[in-house]
C-alpha cells in the first residue's frame, strides 16, 4: 500500500460557540505508516480525529478515506467507522459496559460478526493489551492504566485498517506508556495505519515515521519525522520544543563528534553507538 | 451500593450459574407467597442470614446495616398495623385510651404485624443474597433471558455504569473543593455544595456527549448488543436448592405461631 489512506482538503470546523478549531486544513496521510499528530493543547488534534471518524462534520472542505469521499448517511458512516477506530483521550468516556469482556465485545458485535469470531477477537485484543485474567472485572474497578488498556482493546477488537490513539500515553506512568507505544508499534507492523496525537516531541520522534504539526487549527508542517524536527522555526511556531535526542545529536554534529552522513538516531542506544564510533 | 457491588464481584458464588442463584431466591419468595406461615418466613430469614454471614462471609456489622435500612421503614409500618382502634370492651392484649378513641393491640392485629415483618425480612434477606452474589453483568443476562424488553435491560445497564461515573465525578469535585477549604465553614459548605451540584450537571452533560461520540465511533446504531455468556450448572447447587425446597415444604406441617 503506497497510497494515501486519508486525505483532507481545506476542512474548516467551527464549534457552536464560535471557536474555530480547524481552519483550511489540507493533509495527506500515507497508508501503513506510524503517524504522529503533534500540537500544543487546543491546537485541534481531537477535533481533527472526530472529523475523520465522521462524528463531527466540517462546515467546509472534504475528507477522503481510501480514495472515497466521506458521506454522512448511516451506511457509509458504519463502513467508515468499522475501518477507522479511535481510542479516546479519556478512557472514562469510552467504557460503558459492566465488565471488560462485554466492553471489548461491543464493537465486534456491532459489526454483526458471529459469536465465535467475536470471542476470538476479544481474546486476541485482551492478550495483546495484557488484560487476560481481567475479563470479568467490572470496568469501574480497573486502575486508570487498565482502563486505558481496556479502551485500546475495545477498538483493537474491531480490527480497523486505521487505528487512532488520541494522546494514548497521557496520564500513564513511564512503564505503561512504554507498553502502549510498543503495542502500537506491533499493530503497525501488522499493516495497520496507526495515528497518535501527542504534544510530547520526544515520544513522537522515537516512534513516528511521519509527523503532522498542528498549531491553532492550521497545518504548520508535514513530512518525515527528521525533516520536521530539524526545522526549529516550525516547532517554535507550534509551541513545542525539539526532541532532546535530536538536540544532543545536533550538538555533537556541530562539535564534529559524529560524521555528517549518518541519519539522526531515534533511540538513546542508537545515539550511544554513534558516540562510541 | 458500592460495597454491595464490591461483594458481588468478590463473592464465592460469583461464578455460579445466575439461574441457580435466581432459582434459589425465587424458591424462597415463591414459598412465602404460597403459604402464609410465620415459620416459613422465619426459616428463610435464618437460612439466608446463615448463608450470608457464614458462607459468603459478609461482615456482621455490614449485614446488620443492610437489614436496618428496610427495617427503618418496616418497624413503624408494622407498629401502625398492630395498633388499631377497637371498642373498649373487646378482648385486646393492650389498651391505650386516646381521647374518645381507644387504641389497642388485638390478637389479630399483632399476628398480622408479625407476619408482615417476617415476610418482608425474608424477602429482603433473599434479595440481599442475590445482590451479594450476582454481578451486574449476570443480572443483565438474567433480565435478557427473562425476556425483559431489550431497552429496559440496556437502560438498567447504562444507569449502573453512570452511577459510578457520577460518583467518581462528584468525589473528585468534592476533593478538589475540600483541598481549597471549600468545606471549612457552614457558609463555605453551602456554597461548595451548590457549585458541586452545578459542576456535576455540566460535567455529566459533557461526559455523556463524549461518551455518545465514543459509542458512535464503535459503530453504535441504537442497540447495545452483548456477548452471550455461558455459565455452567452445578449438580451440587441444584441438590442444595432441592433440599431447601423440600425442607420449606415440610415446614407447612408446623402450626402457626398465633
Ligand atoms: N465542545 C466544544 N465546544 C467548543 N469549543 C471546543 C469544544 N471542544 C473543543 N473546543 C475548542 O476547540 C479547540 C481545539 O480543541 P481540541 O480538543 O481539538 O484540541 P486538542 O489539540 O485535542 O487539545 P488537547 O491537547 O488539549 O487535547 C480548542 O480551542 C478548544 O477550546
Ligand atoms: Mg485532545
Amino acid at each position: 500500500m503506497g497510497s494515501n489512506i486519508i486525505e483532507t482538503k481545506g476542512i474548516v470546523f467551527t464549534y457552536a460557540d464560535g471557536t474555530k478549531a480547524l481552519s483550511e486544513l489540507t493533509l495527506t496521510l500515507p497508508a501503513g505508516k506510524r503517524i504522529a499528530v503533534l500540537g500544543a493543547n487546543g491546537s485541534g488534534k481531537t477535533t481533527l480525529f472526530l472529523c475523520l471518524n465522521g462524528i463531527l462534520r466540517p462546515q467546509k472542505g472534504e475528507i477522503f478515506f481510501a480514495g472515497e469521499r466521506l458521506r454522512y448517511d448511516k451506511k457509509s458512516l458504519h463502513r467508515l467507522r468499522s475501518k477507522l477506530g479511535i481510542v479516546f483521550q479519556d478512557p472514562e468516556v469510552q467504557l460503558f459496559a459492566a465488565n471488560v469482556q462485554q466492553e471489548v465485545a461491543f464493537g465486534p458485535l456491532n459489526l454483526g460478526l458471529p459469536e465465535k469470531e467475536v470471542r476470538r477477537r476479544v481474546r486476541q485484543a485482551l492478550t495483546l493489551t495484557g488484560m487476560t485474567g481481567l475479563e470479568e472485572k467490572a470496568t469501574h474497578m480497573l486502575s486508570y492504566g487498565q482502563k486505558k488498556q481496556a479502551a485500546i482493546a475495545s477498538v483493537l477488537a474491531m480490527e480497523p485498517d486505521v487505528l487512532i490513539g488520541d494522546e494514548p500515553t497521557a496520564w500513564l506512568d513511564q512503564s505503561h506508556a512504554g507498553k502502549v507505544m510498543e503495542l502500537f508499534h506491533k499493530i503497525s507492523k501488522q499493516g495497520t495505519t496507526v495515528i497518535i496525537s501527542t504534544h510530547d516531541t520526544d515520544l513522537a520522534f522515537s516512534w513516528a515515521e511521519e509527523i503532522i504539526l498542528l498549531g491553532n487549527g492550521k497545518l504548520l508542517g508535514i513530512g518525515p519525522a527528521e525533516a520536521v524536527f530539524l526545522d526549529k522555526g516550525l516547532l517554535t511556531a507550534a509551541g513545542l520544543s525539539r526532541p532532546l535526542l535530536l538536540e544532543i545529536f545536533i550538538l555533537l554534529k556541530e562539535r564534529g563528534r559524529v560524521t555528517n552522513e549518518v541519519p539522526a538516531p531515534r533511540t538513546l542506544e542508537a545515539l550511544a553507538c554513534l558516540i562510541k564510533e | 451500593m458500592f460495597m454491595l457491588d464490591w461483594y458481588a464481584h468478590h463473592s464465592k458464588l460469583r461464578f455460579a450459574h445466575p439461574a441457580e442463584k435466581a432459582s434459589f431466591v425465587l424458591l424462597c419468595l415463591g414459598r412465602m407467597a404460597s403459604g402464609d406461615l410465620e415459620a416459613i418466613s422465619l426459616a428463610i430469614v435464618l437460612l439466608q442470614s446463615i448463608i450470608i454471614l457464614f458462607y459468603l462471609r459478609i461482615k456482621p456489622r455490614f449485614y446488620v446495616k443492610l437489614l436496618l435500612m428496610p427495617l427503618a421503614f418496616l418497624i413503624p409500618g408494622c407498629l401502625a398495623v398492630a395498633l388499631e382502634t377497637i371498642p373498649a370492651q373487646a378482648g385486646a392484649m393492650l389498651i391505650m385510651p386516646l381521647g374518645s378513641l381507644t387504641l389497642g393491640v388485638s390478637h389479630d392485629s399483632l399476628s398480622l404485624a408479625v407476619n408482615i415483618l417476617l415476610r418482608s425480612l425474608a424477602c429482603v434477606s433473599a434479595l440481599y443474597f442475590l445482590t451479594l452474589t450476582t454481578t451486574f453483568t449476570q443480572l443483565g443476562w438474567l433480565l435478557r433471558k427473562a425476556k425483559i424488553p431489550a431497552g429496559a435491560a440496556e437502560l438498567a445497564l447504562l444507569t449502573y455504569r453512570f452511577i459510578f461515573v457520577l460518583a467518581d465525578t462528584a468525589h473528585s469535585i468534592y476533593t478538589s473543593q475540600s483541598t481549597r477549604l471549600g468545606y471549612s465553614s457552614w457558609r463555605n459548605t453551602l456554597r461548595s455544595l451548590g457549585s458541586l451540584a452545578a459542576g456535576l450537571l455540566i460535567k455529566s452533560l459533557d461526559r455523556s456527549r463524549l461518551m455518545y461520540a465514543a459509542l458512535l465511533s464503535r459503530c453504535h446504531e441504537g442497540a447495545f448488543p452483548s456477548l452471550e455468556m455461558h455459565y455452567r450448572f452445578s449438580l451440587r447447587n441444584w441438590l442444595l436448592i432441592g433440599g431447601v425446597a423440600a425442607a420449606l415444604l415440610a415446614l407447612s406441617r408446623i402450626p402457626p405461631f398465633f
